[in-house]
């Protein structure tokens, strides 16, 4: 009878052995760190056009769009993207530039001013939802890009209708101007900004920047929407490298040092990349030259974005944009190598379209997009990936 | 439990019917039972008269009680059943967050959408003591149950142009299960009900999702309904992989000479949340339709299996089975 006693006891033993097997302890992701959200309207003609993603003080998030083709929408969500606020700028102040700035107290939001083109400056406190127009730059027309050196002055890319030309303008941090140069386009291209602007259309990738004492800028010059380098002290023309009409452009560029860029590329619909690019910024180039890697599956004028990660000491080039089956896609690339790391995907069976993306304050990512609810449906969608998700990517 | 705790506590059998028949003739069994006897009298009188009975029978044996080789047995065979679960919502979560209304989405879990599962195992009973068997039946057990989410939209200028979809999801969990059972038998001869309670540990080795969508287009103004969808997709990160369930039933056994064959019905009770909330979204940002994000869930429901054991003790000398 022991014998079996002792059996039963063994039977019992392994079982209780089995149920602390299963108690481990592991790190755990909170909430916050990791979640999906789609904001629903229940609207039938909403249409947004996320542009820009930044993360608040109080670890919420802050998001600007576009919607009804050019107003400016604002919107923000606590730390787990749940809505606090929404607002819809009224017109005349529409075409929000794709950037949200910081500043103390919140956020810098440029947009134009539907009667005069002239450049809005708002200041919007995240926290309240307080949006103030605080100054109006009259020397600008038709804002297109706008960039906060180091030096927190601000560079504008504008458009000069009476003159056909793109202009440049420097200005203090306050808005004084600084200097302004015109860069005198052949073609009659009025057509493509004011579409551009109005929201018709597959939007243009202009953007500005700087990489050391130079400014670039990606709009129309001369023939063609091209990518134009100039002197940051006086705006005066250096170099170019021409892309072919609105058809071969280059979609996205950062600057990774003296003569040194990330960039992408959109030909003729097919997209790609180049990781690292030796650009002299003094010659007149042509960007089919270019020795891009294709990748085809990038949609046609997705916009692309390009940002640096910082992930562990390891810096990282990660591009974002989506493909034509209407994925996120991410390709991570070694900053000081150029080979690249990853390929990721978000969003593998509903439709997705690239807004804006960041690496959040715990490290993890942080991605707006938009996506199309039952297939029809307009909305904005609200990826969080945790630092343990993220750094799978590397 | 009571008849269980006397078990452990050691109280004979014998004591066990004098406590019976004071509770019978005098109907006095506040005495012992107070608190509980109130609620359940029906109870404990079926339970005392069946414990009576066999123990009267037993008593006529009782100058040949087996000891030894003879005062145990094992029993070694087959199980299988079918079980019906319920999700019970133990926390609410989404990934829709609505501008226009405060709750739009909600999770319906129809118990007529709760499809039937099964489990398949082998089984082995321990009878230290012919009153007693604890039981340890590893299994492979499929469990099934799902939800659905709706959704409409309406043309604000015109309200009859509508579009409404409905999802249906439905998941397929197969666990591998190792349930510890501890059975009171009454009637330790050739009928033996019995009754058991049981603490059930289960694996999560693959889960899959089949979405079910569905939906009516009112948007050209007459109603136009689309071909219904289905699409499947691994699940097997949702969910813990480890969970545990209490268990609680009871059966009856039929004793041939060779074998037993027995029937049970329990009651499933799932201790704790079978969703990872580490997963919840991670796993289901590739999901197509919407609703995807699981409830924090709990599984209750019951389960009825059938099983075929055999005994592994046998005398020699007649080579037939040690019968407790």
């Amino acid at each position: 009878m022991n014998q079996h006693q002792n059996l039963g006891k063994y039977l019992i033993g392994i079982w209780i052995i089995l149920l602390t097997a299963c108690a481990s302890e592991e790190e755990l992701i909170e909430p916050k760190e990791s979640f999906t959200r789609l904001y629903e309207t229940q609207e039938f003609t909403d249409q947004y056009e996320p542009l820009s993603i930044v993360q608040t003080s109080d670890s919420g998030y802050l998001t600007l769009s576009r919607t009804e083709q050019w107003k400016t929408h604002l919107f923000k969500t606590d730390e787990e993207g749940i809505t606090e606020w929404v607002q819809v700028m009224e017109e005349p102040f529409v075409h929000p530039l794709p950037q949200l700035f910081p500043q103390d107290s919140g956020f810098w939001m440029f947009s134009m001013n539907e009667l005069s083109q002239s450049l809005e400056v708002f200041a919007i406190n995240a926290l309240s939802g307080n949006t103030e127009n605080v100054q109006t730059v009259s020397s600008v027309k038709y804002p297109l890009a706008i960039h906060r050196t180091a030096d927190n002055q601000w560079i504008v890319l504008g458009y000069n209708r009476d003159t056909q030309s793109s202009t440049l303008h420097l200005f203090t941090q306050n808005f004084v101007e600084v200097w302004n140069q015109s860069f005198e386009i052949q073609e009659d291209v009025e057509e493509y900004v004011i579409n551009h602007i109005a929201g018709i259309g597959s939007p243009l990738p202009f953007f500005i920047g700087t990489n050391g004492n130079n400014v670039y800028f990606n709009g129309f010059y001369n023939y063609s929407f091209s990518l134009v380098f100039a002197n940051l002290s006086d705006g005066a023309f250096f170099g170019t490298m021409h892309g072919y009409r609105d058809e071969s452009t280059i979609s996205a560029l950062y600057p990774l040092g003296s003569q040194q860029y990330a960039l992408a590329q959109n030909n003729f619909g097919n997209g790609a990349v180049l990781p690292n690019a030796t650009i002299q910024e003094r010659t007149i180039g042509f960007g089919g030259d270019l020795p891009t890697i294709a990748y085809n599956e990038i949609d046609e004028n997705a916009r692309v974005l390009i940002k640096e990660i910082n992930h562990l000491g390891q810096e990282i080039i990660l591009y974002g944009t989506h493909t034509k089956r209407r994925q996120l896609v991410f390709y991570a690339y070694s900053k000081e190598s150029g080979e690249l790391i990853s390929i990721n995907y978000l969003g593998q069976t509903n439709p997705y379209r690239m807004g804006d993306f960041m690496q959040t304050e715990d490290g993890g990512l942080a991605v707006v997009s938009e996506t199309y609810l039952a297939g029809k449906f307009s909305r904005l969608a609200f990826f969080k990936l945790s630092q343990k998700e993220f750094a799978t990517w590397f | 439990m009571s008849c269980l705790l006397f078990v452990i506590r050691n109280v004979s059998p014998f004591d066990f019917y004098y406590i019976y028949l004071i509770n019978h003739v005098c109907g006095i069994n506040n005495a012992i039972f107070s608190g509980k006897s109130e609620t359940m009298p029906k109870l404990y009188l079926l339970l005392f008269i069946l414990i009576g009975i066999s123990i009267e029978g037993n008593a006529q044996k009782s100058k040949r009680r087996p000891t030894g080789f003879t005062s145990s047995q094992w029993y070694v065979g087959i199980t299988s059943g079918i079980s019906k679960l319920q999700p019970k919502v133990l926390d609410h979560h989404t990934e829709i967050d609505g501008w226009a209304s405060e709750d739009l989405e909600s999770k319906a879990y129809a118990p007529n959408d709760q499809p039937m599962g099964y489990q398949l195992g082998l089984v082995t009973h321990f009878s230290p003591i012919r009153f007693l068997q604890i039981s340890i039946n590893p299994s492979y057990a499929r469990q099934r149950w799902g939800y659905r989410t709706q959704y409409s939209w309406e043309n604000a200028e015109e309200p009859v142009y509508a579009f409404e979809m409905e999802y249906q999801h439905q998941y397929t969990l197969h666990y591998l299960q190792l349930p510890l059972t501890a059975k009171y038998v009454f009637l330790p001869r050739r009928w033996k009900p019995f009754v058991q309670v049981g603490i059930q540990y289960q694996r999560t080795m693959d889960a899959t999702k089949t979405l079910i969508s569905s939906g009516t287009d009112h948007t050209s103004g007459t109603a136009i309904a689309l071909a219904q969808e289905t699409q499947s997709i691994k699940a097997t990160p949702l969910f813990n992989k480890h969970q545990l369930a209490a268990k609680a039933g009871g059966g009856i056994y039929y004793h041939f000479t060779g074998c037993m064959v027995g029937i049970e019905a329990n009651y499933y009770y799932g201790l704790g949340n079978i969703v990872d909330d580490q997963q919840r979204y991670a796993a289901t940002r590739d999901f197509q339709g919407l609703g995807n994000v699981l409830d924090d869930l709990r599984l209750v429901g019951q389960e009825v299996s059938f099983q075929l054991v055999f005994p592994m003790k046998y005398l020699t000398k007649s080579f037939s089975p040690v019968v407790l």
